[in-house]
């Protein structure tokens, strides 16, 4: 629909994605997974037999290398189909494969990214408690002999059933910054339970409750020798997985426009199709305009990333136009479509759930207006 | 000019209130909403604490309530679970405004007793696949034979449709675009009349069918308003129109207003934790934004009752209404999923269930964009 000058390299990507999606997704077939609402698991195989899970996972590590714009590009021509499926890819690529990748300890990397690059292991941001503030992190790790003891209970953890490692962010102690740990999904201690949501069906949203469960001082992210401090890295977790989101948002507002303009090139009313009325007109031209105003916001993010600037800002910008031009473009979508559009046969339907998904997902908006705000100097 | 209400109204508001608090808390509301089934229980709670006959005419026995009375029962009603407004409206619009101001004396007295007990309950069957907005394309037809006439079509997204006794069903009766609509009180007992529920985003439980006609006899006595009726039918809709704009403005109201209260009872919980002072002046600034239009909303509703209610031409007051407290429902629950995060996203969480309602008030008794049509229209454009 609408494409950046791509290199030889992300037009491939784009490519094999794009055919991917037609022949493994038809809409039909999307439906009736979300109705089902599984772990799609068979997609994301095939997507990693493809290479690409493996797009933020170093080769040493037996990923592709690092190609942060490419996962993105992934991300959004799954999510124009199939949101949920998009959700769960950028869970691992961004909130696992690049966390580790920029964070890990050496030994933490050998252990996880080799998997996460097969898509055989899943791992979880266990991040948000009663909301996202981070200063309600209530979880404690309390230092015990060579390790800690984790305890508190995590909201809504995205891929939390079928995760075999959780990032969990706790307080070593009643001042200090949270801090981040890799916790073995079936460590004894941890229970998880079933949370269902209004859209992305499939993401596998539970609440994780810890209590006391052990585990090793190794187990901090980057090693107790790490470089950077809990809340830089802290900082960096949420940005790769702010990206992912915003990626994300911007391929669901993209097809539900896309499904929208469709209809309104088909549907015939007052003897013409709907789309010959300038105020149809007008409606899918603003979607357009903050569609590829989002799309700007998040590859120039995706580029900030790529070439390792700190892109706090970027990120937080786009993910809130994404999310928020997601929301409307499928609102909007649906308006278009009129009646049918509330019918669960239709499609635009499940970009309305989805889309609230994408906005609520990650940090709250006004959260990130206020981050923005301290970075103008406010 | 005098716009409060009476006690009488803000009686109905009261009882109509409790009833909601106390028949859908939003554990019932939400238990409700997932099993998507006609809500066949709380209509019976509503019959019987005498609700069907707020806008019946005291000579049949009812309060002979109008526009008012009516804005005021829909706005509650749909304050925990709005489908609630849509199955009410197979009695109080569908049955007995549709009776009141377009059927004759002989049907009134045949069906009003029976709609106020909740006996009857009837639908409005004018959308067709291919006549949405543009409704007078409807090719639905009703074709004479011995005795009356015989109807062969199919019509969408009709509310009540499969649990229904009467279908109110419009039908191509001439060629004449406006002139040639005849509306007919169709017996859903009769063979011929199929109805199959849709499955659908938000307002689960309304029994909203496509609906098919096959070989449905009628005779001439079942021309709503009597045989002087015949092709009358779109003349006998558009009286009909400024209160289904107003009601349906009333149920967005409803929605917005719980929407509102959800997200300050939210804000006021993470104001309490939070120890920057401000913290959230920007989302309050947000929700007090709404809440005026929201209010603002409401004094355009009722100010256009009250012309209603006068006599006076509001065509494009109703419709300014509509469009406005509809485009206001969808703003407000917008920015409750963007305040709640991912709370609000939650299938516990009652502000899911709203956002998928909304939609469906700015699409219909006429979307946003035709609402707009006539308002410029009617502005000389």
């Amino acid at each position: 629909m609408m494409d950046f000058e791509l290199n030889s390299e992300e037009t491939m990507i784009q490519k094999a994605i794009r055919d991917f999606v037609t022949k493994e997704l038809p809409h039909d077939r999307v439906r009736e997974l979300d109705g089902m609402g599984q772990f799609p698991a068979k997609f994301l195989t095939a997507l990693s037999k493809l290479g690409f899970l493996g797009m933020t996972v170093p080769e040493a590590f037996d990923g592709e290398g690092e190609n942060i714009v490419g996962a993105c590009i992934v991300a959004e021509e799954l999510a124009m189909r199939y949101p949920a499926l998009a959700a769960c890819y950028c869970n691992a690529v961004f909130g696992a494969g690049a966390v580790l990748a920029a964070l890990g300890s050496g030994d933490q990397k050998s252990l996880y990214l080799p998997g996460i690059a097969k898509g055989e292991l899943w791992m979880a941001l266990a991040l948000a408690e009663a909301d996202d503030d981070p200063e309600r992190i209530e979880t404690r790790a309390e230092a015990e002999g060579t390790g800690f003891l984790i305890s508190g209970e995590k909201k809504l953890v995205a891929l939390g059933d079928v995760a075999d490692v959780f990032l969990v962010l706790a307080r070593t102690g009643k001042e200090d910054e949270p801090a981040l740990f890799c916790v073995d999904g079936n460590a004894p201690g941890i229970t998880r339970n079933r949370v269902e949501t209004l859209g992305l069906h499939g993401e596998s949203l539970v609440n994780v409750g810890l209590d006391r469960v052990r585990v090793e001082n190794q187990a901090v992210l980057g090693g107790m020798d790490r470089k950077m401090t809990a809340a830089e890295q802290l900082e960096m977790v949420r940005n790769y997985q702010l990206l992912g989101i915003g990626a994300q948002a911007l391929g669901i507002a993209q097809g539900a426009f896309g499904l929208a303009l469709s209809h309104a090139k088909t549907r015939v009313q007052f003897d013409q199709t709907i789309g010959k009325f300038t105020a149809i007109q007008e409606k899918l031209t603003d979607l357009l305009c903050e569609i590829v105003a989002a799309k700007f916001l998040v590859y120039n993010a995706a580029l900030a990333a790529s070439a390792g600037r700190k892109f706090t800002r970027e990120v937080a910008m786009a993910k809130i136009a994404a999310a928020r031009i997601a929301v409307k473009a499928a609102m909007d979508g649906l308006q278009v479509f009129g009646g049918y559009g509330y019918s669960m046969e239709y499609d635009i339907q499940r970009y309305v759930r989805d889309a609230a998904g994408t906005l609520s997902a990650g940090i709250s908006n006004d959260s990130l207006g206020l981050k923005i705000a301290g970075l103008m100097g406010l | 000019m005098d716009r409060r209400f009476n006690r009488e109204q803000e009686k109905l508001r009261e009882r109509t209130r409790a009833f909601v608090q106390k028949e859908v808390p939003p554990e019932v509301a939400r238990r409700l909403d997932a099993e998507g089934a006609y809500p066949r229980g709380i209509m019976a709670k509503l019959a019987a604490q005498g609700f069907w006959g707020i806008n019946v005419a005291e000579k049949y026995g009812g309060r002979g309530g109008g526009i008012i009375e009516l804005m005021i029962f829909f706005e509650e009603i749909s304050k925990n679970l709005p489908v609630l407004a849509w199955t009410s409206g197979n009695v109080l619009l569908y049955g007995n405004n549709i009776l009141q101001v377009n059927g004759n004396e002989e049907q009134q007295k045949r069906f009003l007793p029976g709609l106020m007990n909740g006996e009857y309950l009837f639908c409005f069957a004018l959308t067709e696949p291919d006549a949405g907005s543009d409704a007078a394309n409807i090719i639905t037809r009703a074709e004479p034979v011995d005795g009356g006439y015989r109807i062969n079509g199919s019509k969408v997204f009709i509310s009540g449709a499969s649990v229904s006794h009467i279908a109110v069903t419009n039908t191509r009766t001439a060629s004449s675009r406006y002139k040639g609509i005849t509306s007919f009180l169709v017996d859903t007992d009769q063979e011929g009349y199929r109805a199959a529920p849709i499955r659908k985003l938000g307002y689960k439980g309304s029994d909203t069918c496509e609906v098919y006609y096959k070989d449905v006899d009628v005779t001439r006595e079942n021309i709503l308003g009597g045989e002087d009726c015949y092709n009358q039918g779109w003349k006998q809709m558009m009286r009909l129109l400024n209160g289904e704009r107003l009601v349906l403005s009333a149920c967005a109201l409803g929605i917005s207003e719980t929407v509102l209260k959800g997200l300050v009872d939210h804000l006021k919980e993470r104001q309490k934790i939070s120890r920057i002072q401000g913290r959230y002046q920007a989302v309050e600034h947000g929700i007090a934004e709404m809440a005026a239009r929201v209010e603002a909303g409401r004094q355009l509703a009722f100010q256009s009752a009250w012309m209603v209610d006068q006599q006076m031409e509001c065509v494009k007051e109703t419709s300014m209404t509509k469009l406005f407290c509809a485009e206001t429902g969808k703003a407000v629950t917008r920015l409750g999923m963007e305040v709640m995060g991912r709370l609000g996203y939650t299938m516990e969480c009652d502000l899911q269930r709203f956002y998928r309602d909304i939609p469906i008030l700015s699409i219909g008794g006429g979307t946003s964009q035709i609402q707009k049509n006539i308002i410029s229209k009617l502005m000389g454009l």
